[in-house]
């Protein structure tokens, strides 16, 4: 085995300029085969995460505009539907808030905070104070409390849809890093928004969060005919943004195409050159062949350029990568400084990749070793 | 004496469609120790005899049998092996490996046998010297002159301690000085390791046994004279 090594090796050496360039070749496709699957990856966790920061999954409302058995229909989803990670069941209201003499519209949010952890993780968005317990305290978003000059601690009025001023207490500030988001949502406890808008002890809508969000529709059509026949309507957050999602959809594809193209043809250079290699190298192969190497271990001497070239192209396409990557998040930024996209490092894809390149790659190494089985050393020697 | 090589009744036949025979039931045996030039005009079948002879080329139909063994039905590896340990070659053009120094070059066909003791670099080491290379072991072979590189694939086919060289036309790209060396390299390996030679050759005729082809059969002049080697048709000398 050692011989086809040595000479393959020797071979690659005597085509320098050759070897290096295809290595280059290999180094670039993979490196950006992997970087454009990883920045498409990093795209969809962005736009998704966006989206999904304020979005529930799944959303279930009462045709007759409030759940009154709410308790019921949340433990049978919990039990019924393994997928399910959140329940939360909330009373949403629209009301303003009172700045000197101006208003400005909200939405007063009531939630069961621990049902939410899942779905919007408050807790972990509180950056000062401490999330509502007792009845009329409130959660306010950083940008609006910005605007009304408040912070914890502090009292505000609340003007309901019936033109009633409610005083709420500040207990918390918290930030979603959705300014939208962050200068709408007031956030409090059920029973609170629930004397608010007179609801008795309903609710508006059951929210749901599941396991893998871009089940939402599957998951949604599957709770809506389990629990048919009473007054539910169900939306999930695609249909709500069905623009977003068939575009993230589309830049899947497309990158999936562009991927599999930059793997061909590096896969294509690889088995042109070492056919190539095979007419090159036909003398020395052929006289090889006359003083008794096998034709096995004659095409092994291709099999292990391949090899060869792949590892060492490969090595160098992971320096590229970190070169890449780096450059990305340092030069393509936003106007504040952050990368536009957060792409993570997805090792299992990066090894994914790479494992696919190689073994398809070695085992396209076939075809000029079957080229360099048929070459027949008297052809040779009569051509010289 | 033993035979080294046996052709019993081969016959040659190229193409499918249009059908041309080179050569007609040959019969010939290679003694072992034996120099044996190779005669005939050009398109004659020199070369397609000794292919046959070597195992490169298989006949159209009859036997080879190389150091007692019959190639007939040989696999490819075994015939591979066969021709590495039995067979040294030696042709018009080097066919040095220029990837390798003159040193590897030698080694080459014992390393195919994964033999890689110390004895066969002394050994490697021993041929060089004779053949007057010694110094450049480290050379690249493409910074030789003909003769040298043509001395170096002589090397190259001792290397395994064949018990045969096939040799076509090796002096066919020297000069004759070069080719008078090259001829003289061999009675000297001849004498000193007992390697039979068979040697196509256009210009000299070496001493010993000549064997000379013509229509496709052969004739053989030994210390006899002439006498006809094929069992077919008489030979027209
Ligand atoms: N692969 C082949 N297909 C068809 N015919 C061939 C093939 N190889 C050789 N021949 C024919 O066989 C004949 C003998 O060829 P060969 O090479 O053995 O001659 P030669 O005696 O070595 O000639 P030279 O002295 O010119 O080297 C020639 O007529 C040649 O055209
Ligand atoms: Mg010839």
């Amino acid at each position: 085995m050692l011989l086809p090594l040595k000479i393959a090796w020797r071979f690659l050496l005597d085509k320098k300029l050759q070897t290096i360039l295809v290595i280059l070749g290999i180094a670039i496709g993979v490196s950006v085969q992997i970087f454009i699957g990883l920045v498409s990856q990093g795209l969809e966790k962005t736009l998704v995460n966006k989206i999904l920061a304020y979005n529930p999954h799944i959303t279930m409302y009462s045709k007759s505009g409030g759940f009154s058995d709410w308790e019921k229909e949340a433990d049978r989803i919990r039990s019924d539907f393994p997928e399910v990670e959140a329940v939360s069941p909330n009373v949403n209201s629209q009301a303003w808030i009172k700045l000197g003499k101006m208003t400005i519209p909200i939405l007063v949010r009531g939630f069961n905070i621990t049902d939410t952890e899942r779905l919007y993780n408050i807790t972990a968005a509180i950056y000062e104070g401490s999330s509502p317990v007792n009845d009329n305290e409130i959660l306010l978003g950083k940008e609006l409390a910005e605007r009304l000059d408040v912070k914890v601690g502090d009292e505000v009025s609340i003007l309901t849809l019936g033109r009633q001023t409610v005083t709420m207490k500040i207990v918390g500030l918290y930030d979603f890093g959705v300014t939208k988001i962050n200068k709408a949502w007031v956030i409090t406890n059920l029973t609170t928004a629930q004397n608010f808008i007179g609801f008795g002890d309903k609710v508006t809508e059951i929210e749901l969060a599941i396991n893998d969000p871009f089940q939402a529709d599957v998951v949604s059509d599957q709770i809506s005919s389990a629990l048919s026949g009473e007054e539910l309507a169900l939306s999930n957050w695609k249909d709500q943004n069905q623009l977003m999602v068939s575009a993230i959809a589309g830049q899947k594809i497309v990158t999936l195409v562009i991927q599999f193209f930059i793997m061909l043809a590096t896969i294509i250079s690889i088995v042109n050159i070492l056919t190539i290699n095979v007419f090159q190298k036909s003398k020395q192969v052929g006289i090889l062949k006359a003083m008794g190497l096998t034709d096995f271990s004659a095409s092994l001497v291709f099999f292990y350029q391949a090899l060869l070239l792949s590892l060492v192209g490969i090595a160098l396409s992971l320096g590229f990568l970190v070169g890449f990557l780096r450059g990305f998040n340092r030069y393509i930024v936003t106007a504040q400084g952050s990368p536009v996209v957060n792409v993570t490092v997805d090792y299992r894809f990066i090894a994914l990749s790479i494992l696919i390149f190689f073994v398809v790659s070695m085992a396209t190494a076939i075809f000029p070793a079957l080229r360099c089985i048929k070459l027949n050393p008297i052809e040779v020697i009569k051509n010289a | 004496m033993p035979n080294v090589i046996e052709l019993k009744n081969v016959n040659k036949i190229y193409g499918t469609r249009v059908k041309s025979q080179i050569l007609y039931d040959i019969n010939l045996e290679i003694e072992e120790n034996s120099i044996n030039s190779v005669v005939g005009a050009s398109g004659s079948g020199k070369t397609t005899l000794l292919n046959i002879m070597g195992t490169l080329d298989r006949p159209t139909s009859g036997e080879v049998i190389i150091d007692g063994s019959n190639t007939k039905n040989m696999a490819q590896h075994k015939l591979a092996k066969l021709r590495n340990q039995a067979i040294g070659f030696i042709f018009q053009f080097h066919f040095l490996l220029q990837e390798f120094n003159v040193f590897d070059n030698v080694l080459m066909p014992s390393k195919i046998q994964r033999n890689n003791r110390t004895e066969v670099k002394e050994r490697a080491n021993r041929l060089l010297d004779m053949l007057g290379l010694y110094k450049y072991r480290q050379y690249n072979v493409l910074d030789l002159s003909g003769g040298q590189q043509q001395r170096v694939a002589i090397a190259r086919s001792l290397i395994n301690n064949p018990k045969i060289i096939l040799a076509d036309e090796p002096t066919g790209n020297l000069d004759l000085h070069s080719s008078e060396d090259v001829y003289n390299i061999f009675k000297q390996v001849n004498k000193e390791y007992g390697v039979a030679f068979v040697i196509v050759t256009h210009d000299k005729q070496l001493a010993g046994r000549v064997i000379k082809i013509q229509d496709g059969l052969l004739a053989s002049r030994s210390a006899r004279g002439w006498e006809g080697a094929s069992s077919g048709r008489s030979p027209g000398v």
